[in-house]
């Protein structure tokens, strides 16, 4: 375990990002985790390193100083590098997607906080704390299999839904409003997506006003009728309708749109 | 998709269940589905009258639709599964609220203080906050609706009511409950198993410090 990275300026929503924590969300607790899972793991596979091996995931503008000479990949770039001691690094967003990553052969590594590494913003757990001067430590290589290219971004042009479970609550039109509609990412953080397009013509009784358990890829549908795709970092209970919930295969792309593109959904 | 009396169930996400419980208690039954191990149920979480169970692959969501019926047969011995003796939470009624409390349900402070330490209180869910436990049991006279405007910050260990629940707020945060009093202890700890003093199913009860 070395200090592989110095941070030399935060940038904006930078963490470092693991699978998250698993079973404790009926305690109030949420999983966290990477949002763009297979973004991350494009990463991780071309250096070699589990799929799942934490990695820093940001925003945008976050600069590093390499502490360590190691083999990173990074969101944007075709193939890894090897950098040097002293080198430096930004890491920003690319190609209409709002989080950008960097991975480092053997991961990054700090003590876990109920098993994860993961910051959660929305229970105010960071186990890494990216200041500046902050040194981010890294793992181990373990004997994978580097490879030459990273995985490009394939972007889906539908993403998959599957009818939520409060439709009863909703317009009769609700999933044919979610689904004839090109929405568009108005705000993007690691708690939620908000998307505007047409409004859902709310019945005044829609909030229940009950706390219903949420999941991450949920489609809320909170008074205004413009729909909040559930993030990572989404409150285990919430009050809104939930319409529909996105298949796993679209989560990371749908968590992943950058602010202004545009979503498109059909039902799976 | 519903294959047991009382309780609707229908898909949430690719592979998960959303369950509408009309005769059981979710709190409850979430503590009974979750000691049955499941292998890939990775969380059962309780909220008001319904409950969440995440599944992580389909044999897992088969398997709770077949196990449910043997989840609910452990409710029968509910005590064996969940601590009956209550959590105990010294309390020193100095909140911010109390006065106004007091003077919304047209009673005393003391009168006041002696309804809430009197509560049967049970951790129906959790939510807002790690560690953030809504408690059944508050007097009806204590039941007032939230402040109209939130707190922006709430002290950490803050006791405090709405409508029908009371709670402990486990770190500062923005709130919209009134203060009644406040606690020393720890209701979340990241260094403890489990990390939440309070679990769903569990009683609570406050004792006047």
């Amino acid at each position: 375990m070395t200090v592989g990275f110095r941070v030399l300026g935060v940038g904006i929503a930078s963490s470092i990002q693991d699978r998250g924590r698993v079973g404790f969300a009926h305690l109030g607790l949420g999983r966290s985790g990477v949002i763009d899972q297979s973004s991350a793991e494009a990463l991780n596979r071309c250096l070699g390193n589990p799929p799942a091996a934490p990695v820093l995931e940001t925003a945008g503008g976050i600069v590093l100083e390499c502490a360590a000479r190691c083999l990173v990949a990074m969101s944007g770039w075709t193939a890894p590098r090897l950098v040097l001691e002293g080198q430096r690094l930004m890491v920003n967003a690319v190609n209409g997607r709002q989080w950008a990553y960097l991975a480092v052969a053997g991961g990054f590594t700090g003590d876990q906080i109920l098993g994860s590494l993961s910051a959660d913003t929305m229970a105010g757990i960071a186990p890494v704390e990216l200041s500046v001067g902050a040194e981010l430590r890294i793992g181990d290589v373990v004997d994978g299999s580097p490879s030459d290219l990273i995985a490009p971004h394939i972007a889906r042009s539908e993403i998959l839904l599957l009818p939520g479970p409060h439709l009863d609550r909703l317009p009769d039109d609700a999933l044919s409003t979610l689904t004839s509609t090109e929405w568009v990412v108005e705000n993007n953080s690691r708690v939620g997506v908000r998307l505007t397009g047409r409004a859902l013509n709310l019945p005044a009784q829609s909030a229940s006003g009950q706390s219903e358990p949420m999941i991450v890829g949920a489609l809320q549908i909170p008074p205004s009728g413009y729909p909040i795709i559930l993030g990572r970092d989404h409150p285990v209970t919430g009050g809104y309708p939930v319409a529909a919930v996105i298949d796993d295969s679209g989560i990371s792309e749908a968590l992943g749109a950058s602010v202004g593109s545009v979503l498109r959904f059909q039902l799976k | 998709m519903s294959t047991v009396d009382g309780i609707d169930i229908v898909p949430m996400g690719t592979h998960s269940l959303h369950l509408r419980l009309e005769r059981y208690l979710p709190s409850a039954l979430a503590v009974a589905l979750r000691g049955l191990n499941i292998d890939g149920v990775s969380d059962v979480v309780p909220a008001e009258t319904t409950m969440l169970v995440r599944c992580e692959h389909h044999v897992a969501r088969e398997s709770v639709l077949s196990r449910l019926n043997e989840a609910i047969e452990l409710l029968d011995q509910f005590t064996l599964i969940v601590d009956p003796s209550p959590v105990e939470i010294a309390v020193r009624y100095d909140g911010e609220d109390l006065s106004a409390i007091a003077q919304q349900c047209g009673i005393s402070i003391e009168e006041t203080i002696n309804r809430h330490v009197a509560g049967e209180y049970v951790a129906e869910f959790c939510g807002f906050a790690p560690g953030f436990a809504y408690l059944s049991g508050l007097d009806p006279i204590l039941q007032i609706p939230r402040r109209d405007t939130p707190r922006t910050r709430v002290p950490a260990g803050s006791v405090s009511i709405a409508a029908m629940y009371s709670a402990v707020y486990p770190s500062a945060s923005p709130g919209g409950w009134h203060l009644i009093g406040s606690t020393s202890a720890a209701l979340w700890d990241a260094e403890r198993i489990p990390p939440a003093l309070i679990e769903p199913g569990r009683r609570v009860r406050f004792v006047r410090e």
